[in-house]
């Protein structure tokens, strides 16, 4: 009777969320059992977290009994494309700041600008309105809200 | 408190607050209408900038947009049945129905006045129950504070998709999240994992940008880039088109007899709406449709929901906007931020110097005082620009989000990193956007984090004075009336909706 229902379970994507919770309580509770954690008054700084692990260790527990009553999410669709663009986005975002220094803001912001709405459009030069105009018109918004309106201290680059 | 209220006057009426104002409901309006985008997401882009303008002007901005966002998703709900923000969806049930049976402009309008109404009421409620429980607050001590930051922690988490488990774990998360750093009674370093940069702590505008903002960002950009959302507004634009080729502008005006026969729904809308509202975590899209279902139920014509009924629209479109004065009470009273957008406008306080709770009225009384009297002129500015500009809004819900997509989130990582001038900052914020996205793809609700993450340092601060007092006494947390009856009225509140929405199900 159970073995099939476990089989099961091991197809349900919240008995992996659960896992993944409770596991990541399990090695905070581990690491202030065993980690360089300084006394201090009262209950102490370790006290706090310590309350959040449990919590999450029980709210995992909870997830994975539920789900082997079938109570599951669904496994998410399109993850590989939306993680990989998580992390095109993170690393052009650190690219963008990383030019910010080298050739200025203007350069930078519109250089990332044009390049996203190349690679958002279908035939981007036929496009042009929206894949070169719109960013050097937003790139002058920004640098004139940034630059000149609100004063930010900005990295300075080569060019403006 | 009344001399403070002619300065007040002064502050919310200058023409630079005004101009603010307005400039928040166009830009609400028309984010708020693309699908993809929201007021929400734009508050929070913005919040970055308002550090950098005068409270009032800054307040005026991002209740501008809030109003004009929460109006702007009814907008492509009914011109396309594509929901511009979550709370719109139940609006599109109808107000698309009654565009595709050739009366778009009826339900636009129903839907902009039944908004402008419950948004109104709602603000009213917010002004004058804020004052009375922000003095009831005033007498509260750690062991009250205590439980009712775990009133408001264990709400949200029931509430929020009526996913418990899922929303305690990310209260947990976002408590976490706020331990980084120093601790505040003792000043020992927790969970930096050796990188000095962290000693300070995780900054408010980062980790709420990155988890609201750029996670929605990703999700949008990669549905761009696969042309998902690009083909389903094509499709409902071809379907809008081929529509249009018979319709008759003449026959399609709003009578003031068809007006009236709403206000019954508007008024079960505007009553439902506000008070989930003041619930933390309930939302505006549960509001919307309880509402709906209300009002069919009361309705004489209950048949003709679904198939384009007026009061359909009126009803969730009230519902949706009723809750926008109410989710503020618990921020302004309290110091807690009950909702994602009330999570934006707290942190725009902290960013503003004013620390969020009851003594904020009493600190700040013509600042607050004037954004009483915003909350109320911007609901007229909204319905002023919104009654002329409808068709040229509906045009604007055509523009494809691709075009904007890259630019907000260049505007992202400029503000954060100008907020703080700190790289770190920046940083922070693409990680917290990128575990946004991993806990959105796996259904676990935001909100929670968020409030986790805020009250944290309060919470702690509350739990260990208590401790203090009861010399390490646990029992001491249950030695307050008003603590016992905040953990019953929790416990009670989420066993009902959890009962209910198992029922909705």
């Amino acid at each position: 009777m159970l073995k099939p229902q476990f089989n099961k379970l091991l197809t349900r994507q919240d008995f992996y969320t659960g896992l993944v919770a409770m596991s990541v309580g399990a090695v905070g509770l581990l690491d202030i059992v065993y980690g360089n954690w300084r006394p201090g008054p009262g209950l102490g700084p370790h006290a706090f977290p310590q309350l959040a692990y449990v919590t999450l260790i029980c709210a995992g527990a909870v997830i994975m009994i539920e789900a082997l009553f079938g109570k599951s999410d669904e496994f998410p669709e399109n993850l590989r494309a939306i993680v990989s663009t998580g992390i095109g986005l993170v690393a052009v975002g650190m690219g963008m700041f990383w030019l910010i220094g080298k050739l200025g803001l203007g350069v930078s912001v519109v250089i990332t600008l044009i390049g996203a709405s190349f690679l958002l459009t279908r035939d981007p030069l036929k496009h042009w309105p929206s894949t070169i105009v719109v960013p050097v018109v937003a790139t002058a918004v920004i640098w004139l809200l940034f630059v000149k309106l609100i004063n930010v201290p900005l990295p300075r680059g080569m060019f403006f | 408190m009344l001399e403070s209220f002619i300065p007040a006057l002064y502050l919310a009426f200058s023409p630079e607050v005004i101009m603010f104002v307005a400039i928040g409901v166009l830009m609400g309006v028309t984010l708020g209408a693309i699908p993809g985008l929201s007021g929400d997401m734009a508050i929070a882009i913005l919040l970055p900038i308002v550090f950098f303008l005068e409270p009032a002007a800054a307040l005026g901005l991002l209740t501008g947009i809030y109003k004009g966002g929460m109006f702007g998703g009814s907008i492509s709900a009914i011109s396309f049945g594509v929901p511009g923000t979550p709370g719109s969806a139940a609006t599109a049930i109808d107000g698309y129905q009654a565009k595709l049976k050739g009366y778009p402009n009826k339900a636009l309008n129903t839907a902009l006045y039944s908004s402008v109404i419950g948004d109104t009421s709602s603000d009213f409620v917010l002004i004058f129950l804020a004052l009375p429980l922000a003095i009831v607050a005033l007498t509260f001590g750690p062991v009250e504070f205590f439980a009712l930051y775990a009133f408001s922690l264990l709400l949200i988490s029931a509430l929020t998709k009526g996913k418990v488990a899922k929303g305690v774990a990310m209260a947990a998360l976002g408590i976490l999240l706020a331990m980084i750093g120093r601790d505040p009674i003792g000043g020992s370093l927790r969970l930096t994992f050796g990188i000095p940069e962290l000693s300070g702590g995780l900054a408010l505008i980062p980790v709420l940008v990155g988890i609201f903002a750029v996670s929605e960002l990703i999700i949008q950009l990669s549905k761009a880039w696969m042309e998902r959302a690009n083909r389903i507004m094509d499709d409902a634009r071809q379907r809008a088109e081929s529509l249009l080729g018979d319709y008759d502008a003449s026959k399609d005006k709003l009578s003031f007899a068809e007006f009236r026969s709403t206000m019954k729904a508007t008024w079960i809308g505007t009553t439902m709406g506000t008070l989930i509202g003041a619930l933390p975590g309930a939302g505006s899209s549960l509001a919307a449709f309880i509402s709906y279902g209300l009002a069919q139920r009361f309705s004489r014509n209950r048949d003709e929901f679904g198939k384009g009924s007026l009061e359909g629209v009126a009803a969730a479109e009230a519902g949706n906007s009723a809750t926008s004065g109410s989710t503020l009470i618990p921020l302004f009273a309290f110091g807690i931020p009950g909702s994602a957008t009330a999570a934006l406008f707290g942190a725009a306080f902290i960013l503003m110097g004013m620390t969020p709770g009851p003594r904020l009225i009493y600190d700040h009384t013509e600042v607050i005082y004037a954004l009483f009297l915003i909350l109320i002129y911007a609901n007229l500015i909204n319905l002023v620009f919104s009654h002329f500009l409808l068709p040229v809004y509906s045009k604007i819900a055509m523009i494809q989000s691709r075009i904007l997509l890259p630019i907000v989130c260049v505007l992202a990582i400029l503000g954060t990193f100008a907020a703080g001038n700190s790289v770190i900052d920046v940083y922070v914020l693409l990680f917290a956007g990128f575990l946004g996205v991993v806990l959105r793809m796996y259904n676990f609700p935001l909100a929670p984090l968020i409030l986790g993450f805020i009250v944290a340092p309060g919470a702690e601060r509350a739990l260990r004075q208590s401790l203090l007092i009861g010399r390490g006494d646990w029992m001491h947390l249950l030695s307050s009336p008003i603590a016992i009856g905040l953990y019953t009225v929790a416990a009670i509140m989420i066993l009902t909706f959890t009962l209910v929405l198992r029922d909705k199900k």
